[in-house]
């Protein structure tokens, strides 16, 4: 059994605000006190900038920056840390990859694989470079469940495709995608595969050398770590390839009045003063998430999804959106003749914090005829009785409704 | 505002009108049609105004898709414009906008827009009251 109870207290969220139920996790988890900690730690006695200064310490916070990025390529599975860059953020991770790899090596008559589920920030940064250099993306829909549908994706992957992309686990439909499968399809015909791992990262082991995956992108907010910080992994063959694509100071090798050379992948995307408070405490994430039990936490929040699932069939008119083969941790649903921000609305006031909209997925909502859903997303504090909290308010709201 | 007050509200006004939207029509002979769109939520509606032409008044009309807040709060909106010319509707648009913008409360000139100007307190919905509302004003002002 996992012990939620001890996991929550570690959460200083849930002292300030003792009743919370807090089933928004896909937009960002909360933050531990070691997390936090290690922040203020860093302003207070540790602060300098990095990469920069010979006294100790800006030598120490360059060691505890570049340092992480050997514990972020441990937690993804690589061997080098040179295969880890720091970005603000999922988006920024997947827009670099678009912009400075893929942009010029596509042409006109070539093609991109993305899928139907791809949030916002997996969907727009592909379209946008294809508008741009009249090439097609194809984008592969989902079954009835919610599942890819894996015959039309691999028919989909020609010779003509630079990249497939695609999550790990859909952030509105919780699906869990099979992507050493896909990578293993992509590769045979060449295709480099991009995965966005925001709603994975936290707990999934992601394994980017065992599964072959090329790149990889997560953000820190969403595995207990700062705003602001993100990851992006490039696999070693494609190093070489990623250009910077903002330019500034710490980036260079050196820069004549003629012409600038730039340092390699990581370093290269560098440019200005980077988020080092960010780092360490992304650094602090991951320390934290180590000491989890992760696979009876994955399990734990599986039973959980499975429970609630289970519960909202108790409300009448509530539909949940898809149910796919494996799945994690979310929930989308609507509720008839009330709007999900109605729905939204009135769980807060018994403090439940759910999301209701459309989720950055557009296009997906678009093709399932539903303007908008609520969304409840699990983490590790969650425990039987968020569920059941919900179900009660959900029944009241309900019977007010009428 | 705790949740019975909001529970309140939505019984004075919001629910019925969420039921039976007034002017919930989609019409095609509109002498100024347009959107009413919230990109974060999806709220979207159509609005369209067809204009008496010896009188210069207007008639209001509505369809879409939106949260209860947003759909009793464009169907209140077009009850009040309801022979208002595109002076009248500016006027009206505005001292609601101000109403529901400012920190002291306002006396306006219906018990409904008494009770949906309450929502101000309510800070996560406040563009879903002003949604039809705004788009109105920008659409006339143009």
């Amino acid at each position: 059994m996992v012990d939620v109870l001890s996991i929550k207290q570690q959460f200083p969220i849930f002292e300030a605000h003792p009743g919370l139920v807090y089933l928004d996790n896909a937009a960002t988890t909360q933050r531990p006190k070691c997390v936090i900690d290690a922040i203020t730690k860093f302003y207070t006695s540790e602060n300098a900038n990095i990469h920069r200064g010979v006294y100790s310490l800006s030598a120490q916070a360059t060691e505890a920056y570049e340092s992480t990025r050997q514990d972020v390529a441990t937690f993804v599975g690589s061997k080098k840390p040179q295969t880890i860059a720091f970005t603000k953020g999922t988006t920024e991770s997947i827009n670099i990859i678009a912009n400075s790899f893929v942009e010029k090596e596509l042409q006109a008559d070539e093609n991109i694989v993305i899928t139907l589920m791809e949030h916002h920030a997996n969907f727009i940064p592909w379209q946008m470079l294809c508008k741009r250099k009249s090439a097609e993306l194809r984008i592969v829909p989902l079954d009835q469940n919610g599942d890819i549908d894996l015959g039309k994706l691999i028919t989909s992957i020609d010779d003509k495709t630079k990249i497939v992309a695609l999550n790990h686990i859909s952030n509105t439909l919780g699906t869990i995608n099979p992507i050493a499968e896909i990578v293993g399809w992509a590769h045979k015909k060449d295709v480099p595969v991009m995965i966005d791992a925001a709603q994975s990262a936290a707990l999934h082991n992601l394994e980017v050398e065992s599964n072959g995956i090329d790149f990889l992108a997560f953000s820190g907010h969403k595995i207990f770590g700062p705003f602001g910080v993100g990851v992006l992994y490039v696999d070693e063959k494609f190093i070489p390839k990623v250009d910077p694509y903002t330019f500034g100071g710490g980036m260079i090798e050196a820069v004549t009045t003629a012409e600038t050379s730039f340092l390699s992948y990581p370093h290269n995307l560098d440019a200005g003063t980077s988020n080092i408070s960010g780092v360490i405490g992304l650094s602090k994430a991951i320390d934290f998430i180590n000491e989890l039990q992760k696979s009876k936490l994955i399990d734990h929040l599986a039973a959980l999804t499975d429970y609630c699932r289970e519960r909202l069939g108790e409300i009448e008119g509530l539909q949940i959106l898809g149910n796919p083969k494996k799945h994690f941790g979310i929930l989308s649903f609507t509720v008839d003749e009330i709007h999900p921000h109605d729905v939204s609305s009135f769980l807060n006031h018994d403090s439940i914090a759910v999301r209701a909209g459309m989720h950055c997925t557009q296009p997906l909502l678009e093709s399932m005829e539903i303007p908008a859903t609520v969304r409840v997303s699990f983490s590790i504090y969650n425990s039987k009785t968020d569920v059941d909290r919900l179900i009660v308010s959900l029944k009241d709201l309900k019977k007010f409704w009428k | 505002m705790n949740r019975d007050d909001l529970k309140k509200i939505y019984n004075q006004a919001i629910l019925s009108h969420n039921k039976n939207p007034s002017h919930f029509e989609k019409k095609t002979n509109c002498s100024r049609s347009f959107k009413a769109y919230n990109p974060m939520c999806g709220d979207r509606y159509q609005i369209c105004l067809i204009e008496n032409e010896e009188r210069h008044h207007f008639q209001g009309f509505f369809h879409g898709f939106g949260c209860a807040l947003s759909k009793a709060s464009a169907s209140i909106l077009m009850e009040h414009i309801k022979d208002k010319t595109k002076e009248e509707i500016i006027e009206i648009c505005e001292k609601f906008l101000i109403a529901f913008n400012e920190k002291d409360n306002m006396l306006l000139p219906s018990t409904e827009l008494n009770i949906l100007v309450q929502i101000k307190e309510h800070k996560a919905r406040l563009d879903c009251v002003q949604l039809a509302w705004r788009a109105m004003l920008e659409a006339l002002k143009k």
